[in-house]
């Protein structure tokens, strides 16, 4: 078929996958302007494992005729800011966390604009309102902090918390 | 967003010497596959995220060194030093620098751009490559190749083949060398890119440019003296500017195109302005329109080029109208007049809308004003002009001309309102054209109505509504006087009164028309009779206003039954009065019908002349011969008159009133004339009254200033008269001089 290629992940299996959706990796796109398109090679994504390639072509499947976007834009780092994660994306990344984990390095390493920041603004949501204790637990962090360290800082922030 | 990979295995030699391998296949052998393409980026990639020191986290900025990947950076750059070294080196030795160093470059940013790939998202190379490239390279050999460049497009110039992609390249190697920044620097503006450009290319480029220019526009005027010679340097130079252009646009950066344009235009045209100027009116005296217009539209390109082609362009005009208005004489037919004025301006009109754009529309109104007002027939008599045209309108508005609803008289009326604008004295139109409008249709000699409107309506469209008030209110006049005629008529058959004769009137408004009662006289009662009966009926519905008859005006038809034939004698009034008295006798003496009629005897020796001239009656007892040599003479006071009963004529209707109107013609013009000089006199007084009143206080030349220019509608007003008007003002006490100055205040 005329625009397929084949990704080979980091477990060595094989994904074909449309040219058209790939290309919302700025490296892969980069890389085809740079050197041409070629469709009998394979490329080999030597960063990402083979389950999680396989979410981020579903989700550049699902987003592949999306406009491109434009980091430089104020608009676009503006709305960003202030955009909540779309209903297919939020239920998309409805995974554990360690396959989230793997999905932010893999949107970074390809550089997914939009994937990346749907998945980290879903982490920060799971930061939002909660303590330092429950934040722990949720990421399953030790607190790496001594006893006097811990005074330290409370009273530092004294005057944010009580009232 | 850099995320951090605990993974010690990417240790800063094993991912050189990967890196390294790839910069060889890309630098050197010039290939890469996609594969090792993503695996050179992985490398950088885990590379850079593993590093895991937080001094090194920095994001790059504020120019620091100290960012993620730094001794990769590091690597890199000593990698392309030492390529670009190597170029240079290699460069020394080719004969065709300038072939070399475009492919060269062409090779260079390419991989550069590879390697920026491979490296995106951690570092940008891009700029890096290029500093280098200049510093190591270019730098060394801008002098050289800015020379050469110079030399392959000046062998353009002179018609040779060049490969002009190689000098596209290599010249925007330039502009690409100035928008390198260091890491961590801001972007500059766009402008500020340029310098390298701009300082090793351009200036230099401008310079030669017009080098070449300047010797070879002399050159060539040199070798092609003469207009003839003019006219094909006009064509080279627009070719040459042309070429430029396109040149231009082809090797330069856009910024630079207009100021080299304006450096080739200077050297091209500006340098030779003379030289054009003073073939401008040779050129224009033969209408060559494709140099003129050529012409035209180089000197446009330089500064206040065409400054001096518009006022040649104005003096032409100027001496071409003097001289053909002084070929008309001094006393000229009013249609030879205006179609000799058309002939100029319709000549330059014409130039000036397909050579110079309409672009010297102002200087042709200039010009043709100055002609047509101020031209020899004119100086004679400064009334002539208007005059002439307003004659004019009225050999064309006549039931003599045939042709009145031709869309070629129509065509002819557009065209004299054309020399109608340019007129100074418009006043003097307007008096001129309302007496002969007035005569027009009292004895409704217009030839159409809807011509009468048109002009109405011209007059109107360029001079506004109260230029034309008092000739709407005649034309108004004539119009309603036609229905009041017609219900008179209808009154008088419901009533059963029979006037014994056909019977209309014409109820002109005081003070629009330009007619005054000239005699009073007894009219005979079967006319008398009319008026009266008309007098009753009008005053019944309009008791206020008051009714005078204009005798002088008005015209009847009557018919003599003599024994051979009868006839129709189409007559003034006067005239039927005096004939009529032949009803009843057979002579009379001159003394005698003035003494019946009421009227001048001076006057009625006139009447009684055109009579005789018609043979109508004989001087002496009848049966006298009619003298017809004695016709010329006045008839004296005592002399007797019979009438002629021998009476023959070959028409059966004889206009007799006709010769008594030319002769006085030349008085009613005089009188025209003092007319309007009233009337100017009194539109300076109310113009100085309105400035003052809104002034209060002004000095002398802002006066006469503002005043000539409240009237420049109308009339050109002298500065003498305006200082008379002032006199009487200052006499009627309307404004006052300030004590030693020349300062009007007004007196409220």
């Amino acid at each position: 078929m005329p625009g397929l290629v084949t990704l080979v992940s980091q477990d060595n299996q094989k994904i074909e996958v449309e040219l058209n959706v790939i290309r919302q990796s700025k490296v892969i796109s980069g890389m085809l302007q740079d050197l041409g398109e070629d469709e009998d090679t394979e490329y080999p994504i030597p960063n990402v494992s083979h389950a999680i390639l396989k979410k981020i072509i579903e989700w550049c499947e699902e987003h592949k005729d999306d406009a491109p976007i434009d980091d430089e834009d104020p608009n676009y780092q503006e709305k960003k800011r202030t955009q909540e994660v779309p209903r297919w994306d939020a239920e998309f990344l409805k995974v554990d966390q360690g396959t989230l984990f793997e999905i932010i390095l893999a949107a970074n390493y390809l550089d997914i604009g939009r994937l990346l920041d749907f998945a980290c603004m879903t982490v920060a949501d799971q930061i939002r309102g909660k303590t330092p204790e429950e934040i722990r637990k949720h990421f399953n962090i030790k607190n790496d902090f001594t006893e006097e360290e811990m005074e330290q800082i409370k009273k530092e922030n004294e005057w944010c918390e009580g009232n | 967003m850099r995320l951090q990979r605990m993974d010690s295995s990417h240790t800063l030699e094993r991912t050189w010497t990967e890196v390294h391998d790839g910069l060889n296949n890309v630098f050197y052998d010039r290939g890469m596959g996609h594969k090792r393409y993503i695996e050179l980026y992985t490398h950088v990639y885990n590379y850079c995220t593993a590093v895991n020191k937080p001094a090194m986290r920095k994001p790059p900025m504020n120019g620091s060194m100290e960012f993620v990947g730094y001794p990769l950076y590091q690597l890199v750059r000593e990698y392309l030093e030492e390529y670009v070294k190597g170029e240079n080196q290699k460069a020394r030795k080719q004969i065709d620098l300038l072939e070399f160093y475009a492919v060269s470059w062409s090779n260079y940013s390419l991989s550069a751009k590879v390697l920026n790939g491979i490296t995106d998202d951690v570092f940008v190379v891009t700029d890096l490559a290029v500093k280098i490239w200049n510093e190591y390279f270019f730098r060394n050999v801008s002098g050289r190749l800015t020379t050469l460049l110079i030399e392959q497009i000046q062998e353009e110039r002179k018609g040779n083949q060049i490969n002009s992609s190689l000098v596209k390249s290599v010249i925007d190697s330039y502009i690409t060398l100035g928008s390198a920044v260091s890491v961590g620097e801001a972007k500059p503006p766009p402008e500020k890119t340029l310098f390298i450009y701009e300082n090793e290319f351009v200036n230099q480029y401008i310079e030669e440019t017009v080098r070449f220019y300047k010797v070879e526009s002399r050159l060539f005027l040199d070798n092609n003296p003469g207009i003839n010679g003019l006219k094909e340097f006009l064509k080279k130079a627009e070719l040459r500017l042309d070429e430029e252009q396109l040149r231009s646009e082809r090797y330069l950066h856009f910024s630079s195109t207009k100021k080299v344009m304006k450096e080739c235009e200077q050297a091209i045209i500006g340098d030779h302005r003379d030289v054009l100027v003073s073939s401008f009116a040779p050129l224009l005296d033969n209408s060559q329109t494709s140099d003129l217009a050529r012409m035209y539209r180089l000197a446009k390109r330089v500064d206040q080029g065409l400054t001096p082609i518009r006022s040649k362009f104005e003096d032409f005009i100027v001496a071409c109208g003097m001289s053909i208005m002084e070929s008309v004489g001094t006393n000229p037919e009013p249609k030879t007049f205006v179609s000799r004025i058309l002939h100029i301006y319709e000549r330059f009109s014409r130039i000036n809308q397909i050579c110079f754009d309409n672009e010297f529309k102002e200087a042709l109104d200039r010009a043709s004003t100055k002609f047509i007002n101020k031209n020899k027939a004119c100086e004679e008599k400064p009334t002539l002009c208007p005059e002439l045209v307003a004659k004019y309108c009225d050999s064309l508005l006549k039931r003599s001309n045939k042709s009145i609803d031709d869309p070629a008289t129509e065509e002819k009326f557009n065209q004299i309102m054309i020399v109608f604008k340019y007129i100074e004295d418009k006043d003097v139109f307007e008096t001129h054209y309302s007496r002969m409008f007035a005569n027009r249709l009292i004895k409704g000699t217009s030839g159409s109505d809807d011509a009468e409107e048109s002009i109405l309506q011209k007059l109107n469209d360029i001079c506004g509504f109260e230029y034309t008030a008092k000739l709407n209110r005649m034309w108004q006049d004539i119009n309603t006087s036609k229905g009041t005629t017609e219900k008179f008529k209808m009154a008088m058959q419901e009533e059963n009164i029979d006037l014994g004769i056909d019977f209309s009137v014409k109820l002109l408004s005081t003070g629009s028309w330009p007619l005054t009662k000239a005699f009073s006289m007894e009219l005979p009662r079967v006319l008398s009779n009319s008026l009266q009966t008309f007098k009753e009926h009008y005053d019944k519905k309009n008791p206020r206003r008051v009714l005078t008859w204009l005798c002088s005006q008005s015209k009847g038809e009557i018919t003599a039954n003599y024994a051979s034939k009868n006839y129709v004698l189409v007559a003034s009034t006067i005239q039927m009065a005096v004939l009529l008295l032949f009803n009843h006798e057979n002579q009379l003496t001159v003394a005698e019908i003035s003494k019946r009629l009421a009227v001048d005897a001076t006057l009625m020796q006139q009447v009684v002349l055109v009579l005789l001239k018609h043979q109508l009656l004989c001087l002496g007892p009848y049966p006298s011969q009619p003298e017809t040599e004695g016709c010329e003479k006045l008839p004296g006071k005592d002399d007797l008159l019979s009438y002629n009963k021998d009476f023959f004529n070959k028409r059966t209707k004889i206009t007799i009133n006709v010769t008594y109107k030319i002769e006085s013609g030349n008085q009613e013009e005089t009188v025209t004339n003092k007319n309007i000089e009233a009337d100017r006199k009194l539109l300076i007084q109310a113009a100085i009254v309105r400035i003052m009143k809104t002034r209060r206080q002004v000095n002398h030349q802002t006066l006469m200033a503002e005043t000539t220019a409240h009237l420049s509608g109308r009339f050109k007003a002298s500065v003498q008269k305006i200082k008379a008007c002032v006199e009487t003002l200052i006499e009627k006490e309307y404004i006052e001089r300030v004590d030693g100055k020349d300062i009007y205040t007004y007196v409220a």
